[in-house]
């Protein structure tokens, strides 16, 4: 698994504007070797945070083709006035934030829990790279916490933001967080 | 401060969130409890290990072949996409900022949005007593059709849900005749209910629209909605 070039987690890839928009225009009218061209510029991202959001990644692997399939049938839909990776990005949310429901509601049936006060099977290796511990660490997290990590810490979302998005209280999505902080601070200490 | 730093205000001073003075007073306390500095630096350790994770991570596969073939054997774009000039100008683009909240932007143009989303919830509403053909995703038509001002994140909200409403009420049309009646009968009548406080609240939103309250109620209800779509497809798949 290869990482783009490091950079604030959260921070959209760097696009011209005349030749994003040029692309998207293209896109709008049916070329699919133009749509290519977006999906290979946005695809790290887009993967990374479907990963991290679902902490498994042949899920991710599903979730990201799901995002570029509803990229593709709503983008006559995107007029411009926002940059194209952060109109992706927020497709991206809604499609994994919708599995999640549905993945949440399935667990429920099978009572599956989700308050676990340790990593599951967090064993890290202290040798081993400390970006990986990390990311391996974060995918360990509880379902609830690690989404809002995600959202929250790497991605930058306010938790209005994520309480709009996901229907949970703010002081829950808090409590959700620091968490999330609290694990993952015990695991890589 | 004689005790030390609760995890919460530990965290909340760290994310900003604590008024002038009470984060004017954490700063002392750090400075004279080494147990609460330690956390503190623990902490912001982590935040500074989440600041420097690469943007992106590439898959371990190329996804593009799968994706080619299922856009090559639907090619649905044609049909969401508005109907362009032969030349087009490039959109104008405005400097909005995608973190600001949504709800923060009052005027007409919200409460336009309001008055849309009662008339797609109408539609959803009429195909669920129909047999739903002919009713494709229209995405397209829906954001074409909301004022130029509409705030990107309000319209991207209403498009999603009432986009993510249609397809759910689509899926649900076609499979509705495996459901016992009484079933059909219960999951008609919840999205009245839901149908009705959208419209409700269309009406709030027309006389107030910066009410934070009531666009989060609307976002609640369109929450709603889907949730008794999803249930009900899935109680019959």
């Amino acid at each position: 698994m290869q990482n783009s070039p490091p950079g604030a987690a959260g921070a959209p890839p760097p696009e011209s504007p005349d030749s994003i928009g040029d692309l998207v225009q293209r896109v709008q009218h049916g070329e699919v070797d133009a749509f290519e061209a977006l999906y290979r510029a946005h695809v790290d991202r887009v993967y990374a945070l479907c990963l991290r959001m679902s902490g498994d990644p042949d899920q991710a692997a599903e979730l990201t083709q799901d995002v570029f399939i509803r990229c593709w049938e709503r983008v006559g839909t995107f007029r411009g006035d926002s940059r194209f990776g952060t109109w992706l990005h927020r497709v991206a949310v809604n499609v994994v934030l919708e599995r999640v429901r549905t993945t949440q509601r399935q667990n429920r049936r099978f009572e599956v829990r989700d308050d676990s006060d340790t990593l599951a099977g967090a064993s890290v290796d202290p040798h081993h790279d400390e970006r990986m511990d990390l990311e391996r660490a974060i995918r360990a997290l509880p379902p609830k916490a690690r989404q809002v990590f995600v959202l929250h810490d790497i991605e930058g979302y306010r938790h209005r933001e994520i309480a709009q998005l996901t229907g949970s209280a703010q002081g829950t999505l808090r409590a959700q967080l620091h968490r999330a902080r609290k694990l993952l601070m015990e695991a890589l200490s | 401060m004689n005790t030390h730093l609760t995890d919460d205000a530990l965290h909340r001073y760290v994310d900003g969130e604590l008024d002038p003075a009470t984060s004017e007073a954490c700063a002392r306390h750090f400075t004279t409890c080494e147990a609460c500095a330690e956390r503190l630096a623990t902490l912001e350790d982590l935040l500074s290990r989440v600041e420097s994770m690469p943007a992106g991570i590439t898959p371990p596969e190329d996804l593009w072949p799968g994706l080619q073939r299922h856009i090559e054997s639907s090619k649905v774009v044609a049909l969401d996409a508005p109907s362009p000039s032969p030349s087009p100008p490039p959109p104008p683009v405005r400097a909005v900022s995608p973190r600001r909240p949504w709800w923060t932007r009052p005027g007409p143009a919200v409460a336009a949005a309001a008055t849309l989303i009662l008339a797609t919830a109408s539609a959803t509403a009429w195909l669920l007593t129909h047999d739903g053909r002919g009713v494709q995703s229209s995405a397209a038509a829906i954001y074409a059709s909301l004022p130029e001002n509409t705030p990107p994140q309000v319209a991207m909200l209403i498009t999603d849900y009432e986009g993510m409403t249609q397809r759910l009420a689509e899926q649900f049309a076609s499979k509705r005749g495996l459901l016992p009646p009484a079933a059909v009968v219960v999951v008609e009548e919840n999205l009245r209910v839901i149908d009705e406080a959208l419209g409700e609240l269309r009406e709030v939103l027309l006389n107030d629209p910066e009410n934070e309250t009531v666009l989060e109620l609307l976002a609640t209800a369109y929450r709603q909605k889907v949730a008794v779509l999803e249930h009900a497809t899935e109680s019959i798949s």
